[in-house]
């Protein structure tokens, strides 16, 4: 049998210091409760078992949805002033990266008139953050963890609403953003049952669950299938509140005499005389005669009846043509059975960030003698961005002109890593500069790193690094890339960026046809407005994220900077802004920042045998 | 837990409930014994409010003892959650013990201080579940109506909280 968990203590609120034995808090759940597999179970079986567990696990943690865009506001439409507050709630979600899901719960918060707008929604957001899984909590319980009011169930007839009111600010219909705010918004899409599967889990994705499996071994034996024996029931423990679904199809009963299942036993026959018993619930949706298919709501997690926990009890029966019952086991019945097979490729749900360049200004050249007096000191430059760039809410950075006292500003930073390419340059001192890719530890990972090489008065080093994102498995290829300007001293440098380019967009095709699957993000300074934009999108398989043409035309867009954020068209840009506010004090080039969206896609070949690690395009390897 | 008396309200089946030591326990006493007299009227005092439910639960002996330990319990609850004046570690170790799991997941993060002070506790409509696996007790208070919902655990013979009512809302048990 099985035994699935996650979870941890939960953690004490900031209201009080001293709130509350955690063990008796809703967390996702932890503490796997063992149990022995039978003795004479084979190794087939036994494969089979861990098969099915992985599968229950990757469906029973929390994949939650990226923040909602909001639309400009139709002015033709007059907002009441909760409506106003809401969509400034909704919006500072956004701005601060929040999920969807907590957009709704603060929306919620503010329709029943708990929240407003400006300093108690950043407190909202940040104080909702450290509740420990309230992203699986059910969400009035999860508001009102955030506020300590003194009616956790307040929020319930709010919640609909929300889920309403957010979507009537967003491009999005209100169904899609239903998905997007459940615990499973992002959920691998072999976790959803349709109604057409015969069987399913019984609780929706997303949702953090633990497995106990019964004491007393799953008889064989025919028994009467009056009533479910309780005692070899199986739990899946989870927040009281969770919404329970009918894990099979077929007609409804519902039992109120049981007092150990709690007043509503419901049990749902199959058209195959397939008997499966929900007890302990609450909230009941459906009555006796009710059909149900697959995945449709039945009631919600209770604590009800002879149960010391909040948990679903399960118990599936068999029944013969005489009426009389087999018990089987519900874990591998639901999981077997259904449309939710455990050897369905691996989907990697959609993966959001923000990228962003920074010509940094190199460190020497504000030094003293530097030929730019008037400039602060380049690492003291760089602290100041870098800033700007952690409350910008950037996920990954290309940096050029980097210096080593510049790159010592992100290197002593735990919350960054930072790779840089070989040295372009060396100065006398030993600093060298050149081209970096910093991003969020947190949220990334090193893959594999490369680099194109580029001939100008030096060899340019052009990072090429793969990364992983922590939390949802994406693989991403970022190019940072730096490429010849044209001074009154060097003269114009056109045919050496030209020499560049065609390098850089060789070495991407290349990139392409190895690891297809696998997007490629370049930005950097690239000296150029028309004729970059012309010749990456030209290309056909660049999108620039200033909007404008791919593929032939060239139609130009809006877009000053000679900073630029290229992608490959398997990911989505959901817009670019630049922040001029770097000009003048920081650096001479403004910050360019895009939102980036990797939609839902299926997992590429183990990471591997992703790429070539010796791949040097251009000139010959480094060193 | 602090002291304090809240006033009662006149009426038949009114229940004065004071708050703190020895005054708690006169007063449920005083609560069984008013209810041993008026309890089937506090079933069915509230015409608006009679359903199969509660002809179902109309008095028998035990019948009549099961509801008098359901308000006994409803009232220490709504007592017990109802004092703003407490510190959370002296308010939550006075209430969880009170609380069916699914209630102390729920009422742990609440913070004391904004709860209602309730005054003029009277209990005055009882409804018990067929199982008797469940029941809900509701009491006129100076705030308005509320309602406190229980569950029966056989294995300790214990009636637990899950909820407390608020004016206006439904009892989960509806």
């Amino acid at each position: 049998m099985t035994s699935i968990s996650r979870s941890s203590r939960a953690a004490a609120l900031g209201l009080a210091a001293a709130l509350v034995s955690s063990a008796l808090a809703v967390a996702p759940l932890a503490g796997a409760e063992p149990v022995q597999p039978a003795a004479n179970q084979t190794a087939r079986e036994k494969r089979q078992d861990a098969k099915r567990d992985r599968h229950v696990r990757s469906c029973a943690k929390p994949a939650l949805a990226p923040s909602v865009r909001l639309v400009p506001e139709d002015k033709t439409t007059k907002l009441t002033k909760k409506q106003r507050v809401a969509r400034d709630v909704a919006g500072a979600g956004r701005v601060l990266r929040a999920s969807a899901r907590a957009q709704a719960l603060a929306v919620s918060a503010v329709l029943a008139g708990d929240l407003d707008k400006g300093k108690p929604t950043k407190r909202f957001y940040k104080r909702l953050d450290k509740v420990e899984g309230w992203e699986t909590l059910p969400p009035s319980i999860a508001v009102h963890r955030v506020l300590g009011t003194p009616d956790p169930f307040r929020y319930e007839p709010h919640w609909p609403e929300a889920v309403q009111t957010l979507a009537s600010f967003s491009p999005s219909e209100t169904r899609a953003v239903e998905s997007l705010v459940s615990a499973g918004g992002r959920a691998p899409s072999r976790c959803y049952a349709s109604a057409s599967d015969v069987s399913a889990l019984p609780l929706p994705p997303g949702t953090s669950f633990q497995v106990k499996a019964p004491k007393v071994a799953a008889t064989t034996e025919p028994a009467e299938a009056t009533t479910p024996d309780l005692a070899q029931e199986t739990l899946f423990k989870a927040a009281c509140g969770t919404p329970v679904v009918a894990a099979t199809a077929g007609t409804v009963t519902v039992t109120q005499d049981n007092a150990a299942a709690g007043p509503w036993l419901i049990s749902v026959r199959s058209a195959e005389d397939v008997v499966t018993w929900y007890s302990h619930v609450q909230n009941p949706k459906v009555g006796d005669g009710d059909t149900v298919l697959v995945g449709q709501p039945l009631a919600e997690i209770g604590d009800l009846g002879e149960v010391d926990t909040c948990a679903l009890g399960i118990s599936i029966e068999s029944v013969n043509a005489k009426g009389k019952a087999k018990v089987l086991d519900p874990l591998d019945y639901l999981t077997e059975l259904g449309a939710a097979l455990p050897d369905g490729p691996t989907i990697i749900p959609e993966t959001a960030f923000r990228v962003a360049t920074y010509n940094v200004l190199g460190f020497h050249l504000t030094a003293p003698g530097g030929g730019r007096p008037g400039w602060g000191n380049g690492a003291s430059r760089v602290a100041a961005g870098k800033a700007k760039v952690e409350a910008a809410g950037v996920d990954i950075l290309v940096l050029n002109e980097f210096e080593s006292p510049q790159a010592a500003v992100f290197e002593s930073d735990p919350e960054w890593t930072l790779y840089r390419a070989a040295a372009n340059n060396t100065f006398r001192d030993g600093n060298y500069n050149g081209n970096a890719i910093a991003w969020k530890t947190e949220d990334w990972k090193l893959v594999e790193e490369t680099e194109f090489l580029v001939p100008y008065k030096t060899m340019l080093h052009m990072p090429v690094l793969t990364l992983e994102n922590l939390h949802t498995g994406a693989l991403i290829r970022v190019i940072g890339v730096h490429n010849p300007a044209s001074t009154a001293k060097a003269g114009n440098q056109q045919s050496a960026r030209n020499n560049a380019r065609a390098i850089e967009i060789e070495g991407m095709q290349q990139l392409r046809e190895e690891d297809p699957d696998i997007p490629i993000v370049i930005a950097g300074d690239m000296n150029e407005r028309e004729t970059v934009f012309c010749s990456f999108t030209g290309t056909g398989f660049l999108q620039s994220s200033a909007g404008g043409s791919v593929g032939g035309g060239c139609q130009y867009p809006r877009h000053g900077p000679v900073d630029w954020i290229f992608a490959t068209l398997d990911l989505d840009f959901l817009g670019q802004d630049i922040d001029q506010s770097f000009l003048g004090r920081i650096t001479d080039h403004p910050l360019v920042l895009a939102d980036v969206v990797f939609p839902e896609h299926q997992a590429p070949a183990a990471p591997e045998e992703i790429g070539d690690p010796n791949l040097k395009v251009g000139a010959k390897n480094k060193g | 837990m602090s002291g304090g008396t809240r006033k009662a309200s006149p009426g038949a089946g009114n229940v004065l409930v004071r708050v703190g030591g020895a005054a708690l326990a006169v007063a449920l006493l005083a609560t069984v014994a008013i209810l041993m007299v008026f309890g089937d009227r506090l079933v069915s005092d509230d015409p608006k409010n009679k359903t199969d439910k509660d002809e179902q639960s109309a008095a028998t002996p035990v019948e009549a003892e099961q509801r008098d330990e359901v308000v006994d319990a409803a009232s220490a609850v709504l007592e017990t959650w109802s004092q703003p004046t407490l510190g959370y570690d002296e308010w939550w170790a006075a209430l969880k013990p009170l609380l069916t799991p699914g209630g102390r997941e729920a009422y742990s993060f609440t913070d004391p201080a904004q709860v209602p002070e309730l005054a003029e506790l009277t209990a005055d409509h009882v409804v018990l579940n067929p199982s008797g696996a469940t029941a809900t007790v509701w009491f006129e208070t100076s705030d308005g109506r509320f309602g406190v919902d229980l569950s029966h655990k056989a294995t300790t013979g214990t009636w637990l909280a899950n909820r407390v009512v608020f004016p206006g809302e439904e009892s989960m048990f509806a």
